[in-house]
Parts: structure tokens; C-alpha cells; sequence
């Protein structure tokens, strides 16, 4: 039992990668219309899903741009 | 831009016409097909878009057929900046475009590239415009059957650049533009990876998810192997030893039964012959009451019989006594009915002699009657005589007081006539001065004469002198006329009324009213004698003596009627008092002979009880003898009773009902010790089974490979769920946000249209697609479907007619848009020829109120349908161009 809760555990360190998107960055970020809009809409709530989405959306402009 | 004036000449068969003072709102070109109000249309568009330049084959068509003269056309406008512009252009011919301003004149490719800066357009190809090159143009100008065409195939792009700047400025929102589209496209995508087109996870999301379970279900399941492999040797040596323990007790528990059995064996003896002693008690009481029984019956039967005997003395002494009495009753009955008969034939005889008392009384009463009636018959028929006899009299006394009063009256006019007669004559006085004659009649001196003269009359007076004198002239002749018909009249009435004169004829009426009075004092007496006839009165003297004559006149000596009265009352009275006192000896007789009766009844009864009382007494055995065997009973149930006690001693000595109900409560317990210890054996042999089955190597290995296996498959499952999740929530906030922008963008047209919407397809409204174009009608309230957003019909699905409505109402809307505020010219030639007329009047409605931001050039074959829109300028187009040279109407 104590070998499978320390694998558990260690399994949720290695997972557990917050999305972190900087200020600095994303005041870069040129979303033009409604893509600001649903930019500003993520930003908005604080938790996993929103932010991860955001950081997707960030990575689909530039992709665009390129 | 607003339209002021359009002249053409030689254009297409027109060789001049000219409309000005167009109005900025609604101007109305009618006539019928052919006339010409497309070429209108034509020269309009030749004028602002198409280069003057150039001999294409399009240009040449516009020279009248058969003509050489060059096609001109000629507009005024002011455009937005409020500055008005008049152009002229020459086709074909020497061709030309001269363009002039308030302060300027250009001329060919500068006022042509003027014409382009102001409307918006773009220069063509050598075959003339094309409608991409014309902006915004083609859509508000609807030429003849184009409008039909859906509103989004008739935007250019470069309408729709145009609508897009005009809405972005209008509604503050930045289009994305292709980056927009392309980021939108790739969210799509994103999504598309973990979630269907329904929004929920796909094939794939699932799958991980699935086996991220079955990894976990796989550990839950050996880690449960793996304990209880753990616990079974433990259970094991537990249980062996519970057997164990159970073995001793079980044997311990079959010596308790056992004595416990020996025990109830005993008691069940005893309580046996408890039984035996308790049914031969039962059966020595039952004796004792039988002898007691008997013995009592024998007792009360003596005591009945002597009080039977002192009850049938006593009732023959009472029936003794009523013989007795019944027979003083009969005594006393018989005297009083005796006294009530003679009392009776004394009341018969007076009440006879009151009857002829009273029939004495009858006949004397009627006899005064019979005198009463023979002198009223006599004095009726003296009245009924007079009453004859003075009729008679009357009859000959004819006149009456209406002759009279005309008598009077004649007598009257005969006097007043010879009245007026009178007076209308000469009175002539004669005074003798001399002895002399008048007339021959002597007259001494100093005498005078006085003469009346009625008629003319000559005087002589002697010798002397003649007078003559003529009075009253002609009126005397007259009144002397009238004199002699009223005593004519006055002749005539009295002979009538056989009379000499009016004296005897009032005499006479005096003595006829004097007679009428006599009859009717007679006829009045004779009314008070015989009121209903003489005939009553006589029948009622016939009744009176023949009452009299059927009645005896014995005169026979007889007291008064009172006497004979009072001597009936006195016998009556008499006879109620006998017959009274006969009912009472009756009664009392009757009574006494009820009572004997029930003496003899009383008697008889007590005989009978005497005589069944003995005959029973006879059945009982002797007194003593069944005292005797009372006191035999009773000494065996005391014997009996005794042998009972002791043998209840003896059971209760021996356990009593307990001792089973131990055996039974020992017998339970030893059984249920002996199921658990069978079962903890049952058991050691199971765990033994199970530990052998166990023993094999490898279980804690599989189970710690299973929480691996399962730790590594939910990390995936869960990483997969965070990125479809981030996935959704960006799809969602995306979507979100794009239908947002595309709401606000569609808003201005859609705020532009609605309203005329409401007028031509009420209960509908604009529909849109994803893009934000209009792409037909929502009927709301037809289907509750998704969301609630009704039905659409596309434009493809609405009728011909609906689609050119449709088609122009939004091209108004852009328009309205588009304007800004400013006013653009939307012309309409024949757009609505599918409609029918009722939609046609909805239409112009429309129109009227467009008329408001927009000018409005409608061009009709139907003017009729148009007199509600009210333009204020209104022109007939009349001709036939193409066909003839001159256009009358073209001239106006």
C-alpha cells in the first residue's frame, strides 16, 4: 500500500504543470474584433480550463500571423 | 447624391425628353410597358458611370434605330457634400463628357474621373462597366426583373467592403477580418479532437478515459485478493479453536438434558393420577347436587299445595258473594224499566195534546189571513178600475202641452206683427174749428177725432177739402202681409188642435194634466195592494182556505197552549229521569254479573292448580328418604376431595409444569451449541481449503503492478480530460464572442428593416446565417425548434412575388445604412411586377416611409397601385421608343 501512494504522488508532481501566462506577453498579443473579446472573456476566470484556453489562443494568433 | 434632373435626346428612340424638379424624397415615372422608363434608367446609368468615349458595340446601340444623330444625355445632381454638379455626355458621335461645378469645368477624362471620385466606381474595360466596378450601385438601382436576385449575390465585394466600413464605423466593432476567420477555423479544429459536433467527448477522449477505469477497476480487484488472502490463516486457527471449546460444551449440555428428562418423566406420572382424583371429585359433586335437588323440589312442592288449598277456599266464598249480589241487580233492573214505560206513555199523551193545541192556534191565525187578503184583492180591484177609467178619459183629451206651447208661440208672432203694423201707420187727429164731416161723419166744433191709417186712405172733409194720406210708404204693405200669414198660420193651428182659441186649449190641457195625476195616484195604490198582480194574491187566498178547510175544527175543550206546553215539558222531563235511572240499574247489573263470572273463573283455575300439585306429589319419593341420601353424597365428595391434595403434593413434589418446560429450554441450547461447533468445523475445513489454494507465489506482485499500470493510465485520462476541457472552454468563449460581434454588426440593418418587415410579412422577421447576411424570413410562433428560433424560409423558398418584396425592402435597408444620414437615390423599375395588389399597397407603405432617409424613383407600369405613396412629383412616360422617333411624352 505505501509503494502505490508514493507512485500516486509522484505521479501527481510530474502532472501537475500549472499555465502560467504572462502580462507582459499577452499585452503583446494583437487580438483584433471578437478574438480580444473571448481573449479578455478566458482571462476573466481563474482556474485551470480558462487559462490553458487562453494560452491556446495565444499559440493559434501567432501560428496565424506566422 | 440626389437626383435633380435627367434630359436625353436621340437616345434609343427618344429624340428629346427632360424631367427636373425631381423630389429629393419620391418621385413617380408611370406608364405603360414600352414606354420608355427603362431606357430613363438606362441614360442614368450612361450618364454617371459609363465612359462618353469609344465606339463599342454597346455605345452604338443607343443611336435611334435607323438614325445617325449622336445619343445625349444630360444629369444634374448634388452630391454629399452638398455641392450640385451638372453633367453632359455625348455618345458615338463626337463623343464628349463636360462636367461643371459651382466653380469648375472639366471636361472628358477629368470630369469622367471627377464622376468616378464622386459616385464611388471604378473605370471599366472598353465593353463598358461591369457591376463589380459599380460599389454600391447595383444594389440600390433595381433594373427591370432583377429584383428577384438575393440581396447577397447583388453585393459586390465592393458593396460589401462598403457595408462592412459603414457598419464597422456604426456599431464601433472591429471586424477580425481573415485572421479572425482563420483563428476561428483553427479553434474548430482544437475542438474537434476531443468533442463531437453535439458537444460531447469523442471516440477517442473516451477511449483513454475507458482504459484509465479498467486500470483502476484491475488494482481495486487484486488489492482485494491480496487481503483476503491475508486474513484467511488467521480466521483459521480462530475458528479451530472455537470448535474446540463448542466440543466441550456440547457434551457438558447432553448431561443437563438428560436429568432434566428423568425429571419430567415424574412429573408427568403424578400429574396422571391428579387427573384420575380431580374427574372422581368432579363426579361426587355432581351427585350432591343431584340428591339436594331433589330433596328441595319435594319441599316446595308441599308448600305450594297448602297455599293452593288456602286460594281455592278463598275463591269459592267470592263467588258465593257475587250470586248474591247478581241477583239484587236483577231486582232493582227490573223496577226502574217498569217506571221508565210509564213515564213514557205519560209524555206521548202530552205531547198530543199540545199538537192540537197548536194546530187550534194554526187555523186561527189563518182565518184572520183569509179576511186580510179578501179586502186587499177587493180595494186592488177598485184602483185597477179607476186606473181603466181615467185612461179612457185621457184618451179623449188629445192635446198636449207641446200644442199648447205652439199655440202660444203663433198667438206671439200673430200680436207682434200687428204690433209693428201698428206703429207703422199714420195717426191723424182732426180738430174741429167749425162744425164738419169727415169721411161723412159729423164733427161738432171744438171736437176732435183720432184715425189710425194703415193703407192709403183719402179724408173728405165736407164740401171743403180732401186729404189724402199715404203712411209708411211700401213697408206697410209688408207688415199688413206678414199680419195676415201669421193669423193665417195661428187659424190653421187652432183648427188642428180642435180648439176656438188659446184660453180653451190651456183649459183643456189643464184638465188632462189634472186626469194623469188621478191615474197615477191609482195606479200607485194599486202597485202597493198587488205588487206583483192581482194573480199572487188570489193563489195565495185559494192556499190560505184550503189550509183552512183541511183543518178539524173540532171544538173540543182543550187548555191554552202554554198549559199544554208546560204539562209536556213536565212529563219529558219526567221520562229522562226513569230512563236514566233504568240505563244506571243496567249498568250496575251488568258490572255485578262481570264479577260473578270472574268468581266462577277464580274458582275453577284454583281447583285445577290443587289437583295438578297432588298428581305431582304422587311422582316425588318420600321426604326423609331423600334427606338421607343428601348426606350420602356429601360424605363421598369429602372423601374424594381429600384423596386429591394428595396426590397435587405428590405433583407439585415432582417438578410440576416446570420440569418440561426445562427439558424443552436444555434441549434447545444443546441444540444450538451443536450447529455452531458443526459449522465452525465446516469452516476449518474451508480456510484449510483456501490457504492450499492460495499458497501459490505471485499475488502482491500482480497487485503492485496493477497500482502502476493504474496511476499511469488515469494521469493520462486526466492530462487528455484538462486539454479537451481547455479546448471547450476556448470553442465556447470564441463562438461566443464571434456571434456577439456578428449580432452587433447585423444590427443596423436589421434595426433598418424590421419595421418594414412588420408591414409586409407580419409575424416575421429577418434571418441571418453565421456571417451575418440576410438570407430570408424567421417566422416565429410557426414550430418551437431549436431554441425557439422558428422557421426560416430561405430566399430560394419564398415566392416570386415575396422574393422581389423581400429583395427590394432589403436593399432599402442597406441603403438606409449605407446613407449615413445623407440621402442616396434607390430606383425601383418595375420591381414589384409579381406581387399582387394587396402586397403592392403594403409595399408602397414602405416606400413612403423610406421615402424618409432615402429619394425614391419609382418607375410603373401600375400607377394605380401607387396613388397612396402620394409623391409629390409625378410624370407620365409616354411612347414607344426604339420604334418610334418622337416620344410625345418625352417633351414634357
Amino acid at each position: 500500500v505505501r509503494h502505490g501512494e508514493e507512485l500516486l504522488s509522484l505521479q501527481l508532481e510530474t502532472d501537475d504543470v500549472a499555465t502560467v501566462i504572462d502580462e507582459a506577453d499577452s499585452a503583446a498579443v494583437d487580438a483584433p474584433g471578437f478574438l480580444g473579446e473571448a481573449l479578455d472573456a478566458l482571462l476573466a476566470v481563474d482556474d485551470d480550463a480558462h487559462r490553458e484556453a487562453a494560452r491556446l489562443l495565444y499559440g493559434m494568433l501567432a501560428e496565424v500571423r506566422r | 447624391v440626389i437626383l435633380e434632373r435627367i434630359a436625353v435626346r436621340n437616345f434609343r428612340g427618344v429624340r428629346e425628353a427632360v424631367f427636373d424638379g425631381l423630389s429629393t424624397k419620391l418621385c413617380l415615372f408611370y406608364g405603360p410597358n414600352e414606354s420608355g422608363k427603362s431606357t430613363l434608367v438606362e441614360a442614368l446609368h450612361f450618364a454617371l458611370f459609363e465612359r462618353a468615349a469609344g465606339q463599342a458595340q454597346h455605345k452604338r446601340d443607343l443611336q435611334t434605330w435607323g438614325g445617325t444623330e449622336a445619343p445625349e444625355v444630360e444629369v444634374t445632381f448634388v452630391d454629399d457634400a452638398g455641392e450640385r454638379w451638372h453633367v453632359e455626355k455625348r455618345f458615338v458621335v463626337q463623343p464628349r463628357t463636360v462636367l461643371s461645378g459651382r466653380n469648375v469645368v472639366l471636361n472628358d477624362d477629368a470630369a469622367e474621373g471627377k464622376l468616378r471620385a464622386i459616385f464611388g466606381t471604378r473605370e471599366g474595360t472598353n465593353r463598358g462597366v461591369a457591376p463589380t466596378d459599380l460599389g454600391i450601385w447595383p444594389l440600390l438601382w433595381v433594373r427591370q426583373g432583377t429584383s428577384g436576385i438575393a440581396t447577397k449575390d447583388a453585393l459586390t465585394a465592393e458593396a460589401r467592403d462598403a457595408l462592412s466600413t459603414t457598419l464597422a464605423a456604426q456599431t464601433g466593432v472591429v471586424a477580425a477580418g481573415p485572421i479572425g476567420q482563420a483563428v476561428r477555423e483553427l479553434v474548430a479544429r482544437a475542438y474537434a479532437e476531443h468533442w463531437t459536433s453535439t458537444g460531447r467527448e469523442n471516440r477517442e477522449l473516451r477511449a483513454v478515459v475507458e482504459a484509465a477505469e479498467a486500470a483502476e477497476r484491475a488494482r481495486d480487484d487484486l488489492h482485494e485478493r491480496w487481503l483476503a488472502a491475508q486474513g484467511i490463516a488467521d480466521e483459521l486457527v480462530r475458528r479451530r479453536d472455537e470448535a474446540d471449546g463448542l466440543d466441550a460444551r456440547v457434551r457438558d449440555q447432553q448431561v443437563v438434558v438428560r436429568e432434566a428428562a428423568a425429571r419430567a418423566d415424574a412429573a408427568r406420572d403424578a400429574r396422571r393420577a391428579l387427573e384420575v382424583a380431580d374427574r372422581e371429585v368432579e363426579l361426587a359433586r355432581q351427585q350432591v347436587e343431584q340428591a339436594e335437588r331433589a330433596h328441595a323440589e319435594r319441599v316446595a312442592t308441599d308448600e305450594a299445595l297448602a297455599e293452593s288449598v288456602r286460594r281455592h277456599d278463598v275463591a269459592g266464598q267470592a263467588a258465593a258473594e257475587a250470586e248474591r249480589r247478581l241477583a239484587e241487580a236483577d231486582a232493582r233492573r227490573r223496577t226502574a224499566r217498569a217506571a221508565a214505560d210509564a213515564a213514557e206513555q205519560r209524555a206521548v199523551a202530552a205531547r198530543r195534546v199540545v199538537d192540537r193545541v197548536q194546530r187550534r192556534a194554526e187555523r186561527e191565525r189563518l182565518q184572520v189571513e183569509q179576511a186580510d187578503l179578501r179586502s186587499t184583492i177587493a180595494q186592488a180591484e177598485a184602483a185597477e178600475k179607476g186606473v181603466r177609467a181615467h185612461a179612457d178619459s185621457l184618451a179623449a183629451l188629445p192635446l198636449r202641452r207641446t200644442d199648447v206651447e205652439k199655440l202660444e208661440h203663433l198667438v206671439q208672432l200673430r200680436d207682434r206683427a200687428r204690433d209693428r203694423l201698428e206703429a207703422a201707420s199714420a195717426r191723424v187727429v182732426v180738430t174741429a174749428v167749425a162744425p164738419v164731416s169727415v169721411d161723412g161723419q159729423p164733427l161738432a166744433a171744438g171736437d176732435t177725432i183720432e184715425l189710425v191709417v194703415a193703407a192709403p186712405r183719402t179724408l173728405a172733409l165736407g164740401d171743403v177739402a180732401t186729404i189724402r194720406i199715404s203712411p209708411g210708404g211700401a213697408d206697410v204693405d209688408v207688415l199688413a202681409g206678414q199680419l195676415a200669414r201669421h193669423g193665417a198660420d195661428l187659424a190653421a193651428a187652432l183648427a188642428a188642435a180642435d180648439v176656438p182659441d188659446l184660453a180653451t186649449a190651456r183649459a183643456r190641457l189643464e184638465q188632462r194634466l189634472r186626469l194623469e195625476r188621478l191615474r197615477e195616484e191609482e195606479a200607485a195604490k194599486l202597485s202597493v195592494l198587488a205588487k206583483d198582480g192581482m194573480h199572487p194574491l188570489r193563489e195565495r187566498l185559494a192556499r190560505v182556505e184550503a189550509r183552512l178547510a183541511a183543518i178539524d175544527a173540532h171544538d173540543e175543550a182543550l187548555p191554552s197552549v202554554d198549559e199544554a206546553l208546560v204539562a209536556k215539558d213536565a212529563a219529558e222531563a219526567a221520562l229522562v229521569v226513569a230512563q236514566a235511572e233504568a240505563r244506571t240499574a243496567d249498568e250496575q247489573l251488568g258490572k255485578v254479573q262481570e264479577a260473578a263470572y270472574e268468581a266462577r273463573g277464580e274458582l275453577r283455575r284454583q281447583a285445577d292448580e290443587v289437583a295438578r300439585l297432588r298428581g305431582r306429589l304422587d311422582g316425588l319419593g318420600d321426604a326423609s328418604v331423600l334427606a338421607a341420601a343428601v348426606e350420602s353424597a356429601r360424605k363421598v365428595h369429602g372423601d374424594a376431595v381429600v384423596a386429591r391434595q394428595a396426590h397435587a403434593r405428590a405433583f407439585q413434589a415432582a417438578g410440576g409444569d416446570e420440569a418440561e418446560k426445562v427439558l424443552v429450554d436444555m434441549q434447545a441450547a444443546l441444540d444450538r451449541l451443536d450447529v455452531r461447533r458443526r459449522e465452525a468445523r465446516e469452516d476449518v475445513v474451508r480456510l484449510q481449503a483456501a490457504i492450499e489454494e492460495r499458497s501459490e507465489a505471485g499475488l502482491y506482485d500482480q497487485w503492485q503492478d496493477a497500482v502502476a499500470e493504474a496511476i499511469a493510465r488515469r494521469g493520462a485520462a486526466d492530462a487528455a480530460r484538462r486539454r479537451a476541457e481547455a479546448r471547450r472552454v476556448l470553442h465556447e468563449a470564441v463562438e461566443r464572442a464571434y456571434r456577439a460581434m456578428r449580432d452587433r454588426f447585423a444590427g443596423p440593418v436589421r434595426d433598418a428593416v424590421e419595421d418594414w418587415v412588420r408591414i409586409l410579412f407580419p409575424g416575421s422577421s429577418l434571418a441571418l446565417d453565421d456571417d451575418g447576411d440576410v438570407i430570408g424570413l424567421r417566422t416565429v410562433g410557426v414550430e418551437r425548434s431549436a431554441g425557439g428560433a422558428g422557421v426560416v424560409e430561405t430566399f430560394d423558398q419564398l415566392s416570386g412575388g415575396a422574393r422581389e418584396q423581400f429583395g427590394v425592402l432589403v436593399r432599402l435597408g442597406i441603403a438606409k445604412v449605407l446613407a449615413e444620414g445623407r440621402r442616396l437615390p434607390v430606383i425601383l423599375d418595375d420591381a414589384l411586377v409579381n406581387s399582387d395588389a394587396e402586397r403592392r399597397g403594403r409595399m408602397v407603405e414602405v416606400l413612403r416611409r423610406a421615402s424618409e432617409h432615402l429619394q425614391v424613383l419609382v418607375l410603373t407600369c401600375h400607377d394605380e397601385d401607387f396613388d397612396r405613396l402620394a409623391a409629390p412629383w409625378q410624370r407620365e412616360v409616354r411612347g414607344r421608343p426604339g420604334r418610334r422617333a418622337v416620344a410625345s411624352g418625352f417633351d414634357a
